[in-house]
């Protein structure tokens, strides 16, 4: 089952501390965030976890698909 | 699209901002004050006459953060207008991280320049800097958010660039309301254009670093990540280095440059430095860049600074070579009881399932 997290317009830490509470035996998540410094931490946070991380959008928008490898 | 950095371009970051810092202080910068985003704020303050009992100098490396920020933040397409995260609590926090760093006398990054230095008393604050940051961990596992920022008009994200540009033709143009300090740390300075050169590299290379005083060891903490404390690391190493070649390496804790040897007020003055810093998501400098990016709070957050510095050195709370005052200790309890409260007033037991699928 795809979980989705909306960790918009939040600051960091909070999107990757979003993620740490659901990533836990999961198999895909899709994780929203606003800024690119968002995406660099939770794809950090993601690959440590053992999921393969993909990225599309731009400019305040960026949708990350996590899936587990 | 690159989804991470590598450690290198953080360490490259340390070294660079290290070297700027050597240059900065070769050129004229106070004694261990190569660079610090609290003390050069409370300059600009003074500068613009907010403050009338402490240095008075628009410092030109904060102008030249901001705009590097901006510049290289519009190149990179991460310019984000974005703001309407609890504002004013973040300019109360702005407020009580100042008296907290004019208690100790410098934020984190002059910390480590004072360590840097052989300045104990620096070393004896970095305990709590760091315990004011794992207090901050405690609220922000425990569900701690000043809420979500949102989208805002071009306006909103130009403004805090714009006006940094304004402070730049005040200096240039000094007319008679801006203030210029004649003696004391307000007057050692290098030339305009090598201070905002500096800044303008800083300014890029943060940007683009991520460059935080706080996240790397809130991240070594709440996430095993480690890679930040390595870009500290490396600003040490540089300045250290460049310090024991020109003998200005000086290790103990009596007749320091611009530093109390209280080693009690310097801990609690740090602590509330990294308590408010991480509640606040970032340390004065990443505050700066992140203003220079677009995210209005933050520029909130710098009028917050502004104001703590301006309470500071009128209302008598900012230490001296001389020590803490009595002022300024009361002022510490008062904002570590604001900084608590906000804590606790902000922080909600959340559920896994809060923001899933919402």
């Amino acid at each position: 089952m795809k979980i989705t997290v909306d960790a918009n317009g939040l600051s960091c830490p909070e999107p990757v501390l979003k993620l740490k509470k659901v990533i836990n035996g999961a198999e895909e998540i899709e994780l929203l965030v606003d800024s690119q410094v968002c995406v660099e931490n939770c794809t950090r946070f993601a690959e440590s976890k053992g999921f393969a991380v993909s990225v599309e959008g731009g400019r305040g928008q960026y949708v990350m698909t996590l899936k587990k490898a | 699209m690159k989804k991470t950095r590598s450690k290198w371009s953080v360490i490259v970051a340390g070294i660079i901002v290290g070297l700027v810092a050597v240059v900065l202080g070769h050129f004229g910068n106070p004694g261990n004050m190569q660079l610090c985003i609290a003390c050069f704020i409370r300059d600009t303050t003074g500068g613009l006459g907010l403050q009338t009992t402490g240095p008075q100098y628009i410092r030109p490396e904060l102008i030249g953060i901001v705009l590097g920020a901006f510049i290289i933040s519009l190149i990179k397409k991460e310019h984000a207008p974005k703001g309407g995260s609890s504002p004013f609590t973040r300019f109360i926090l702005g407020m009580c991280v100042m008296v907290g760093a004019l208690i100790f006398l410098g934020c984190p990054i002059r910390m480590i320049l004072r360590i840097a230095g052989g300045d104990l008393n620096a070393a004896v604050g970095l305990i709590g800097f760091v315990g004011g940051i794992l207090t901050g961990v405690i609220f922000l596992n425990k569900g701690f958010s000043l809420k979500r920022s949102y989208d805002q008009p071009s306006l909103e994200g130009v403004a805090f660039p714009v006006v940094n540009v304004l402070l730049l033709i005040l200096l240039i143009a000094a007319p008679v309301f801006i203030f210029f300090s004649e003696k004391g740390p307000g007057s050692m300075h290098p030339a305009i254009w090598i201070s905002l050169a500096a800044g303008l590299v800083v300014g890029a290379v943060a940007q683009r670093s991520r460059l935080c005083f706080v996240s790397g060891t809130r991240d070594a903490v709440m996430f095993k990540n480690f890679w930040m404390l390595l870009c500290y690391a490396a600003i040490l190493v540089v300045v250290l280095v460049a310090n024991l070649i020109t003998g200005k390496f000086k290790l103990g804790f009596a007749d320091q440059p611009i530093a109390h040897t209280e080693w009690l007020w310097n801990i609690l003055g740090l602590y509330l430095v990294g308590f408010g810093s991480t509640l606040l998501g970032g340390c004065p400098m990443r505050q700066m860049i992140l203003a220079g990016s677009g995210n209005s709070d933050s520029a909130v957050t710098v009028l917050g600074f502004v104001a703590g510095a301006a309470v500071s050195h009128n209302f008598g709370l900012a230490s001296s070579a001389a020590g803490t005052t009595p002022n300024g200790r009361i002022a510490f309890v008062i904002c570590v009881a604001v900084v608590f409260i906000i804590a606790i007033c902000n922080t909600k037991k959340s559920s896994a399932a809060q923001g899933v699928a919402e």
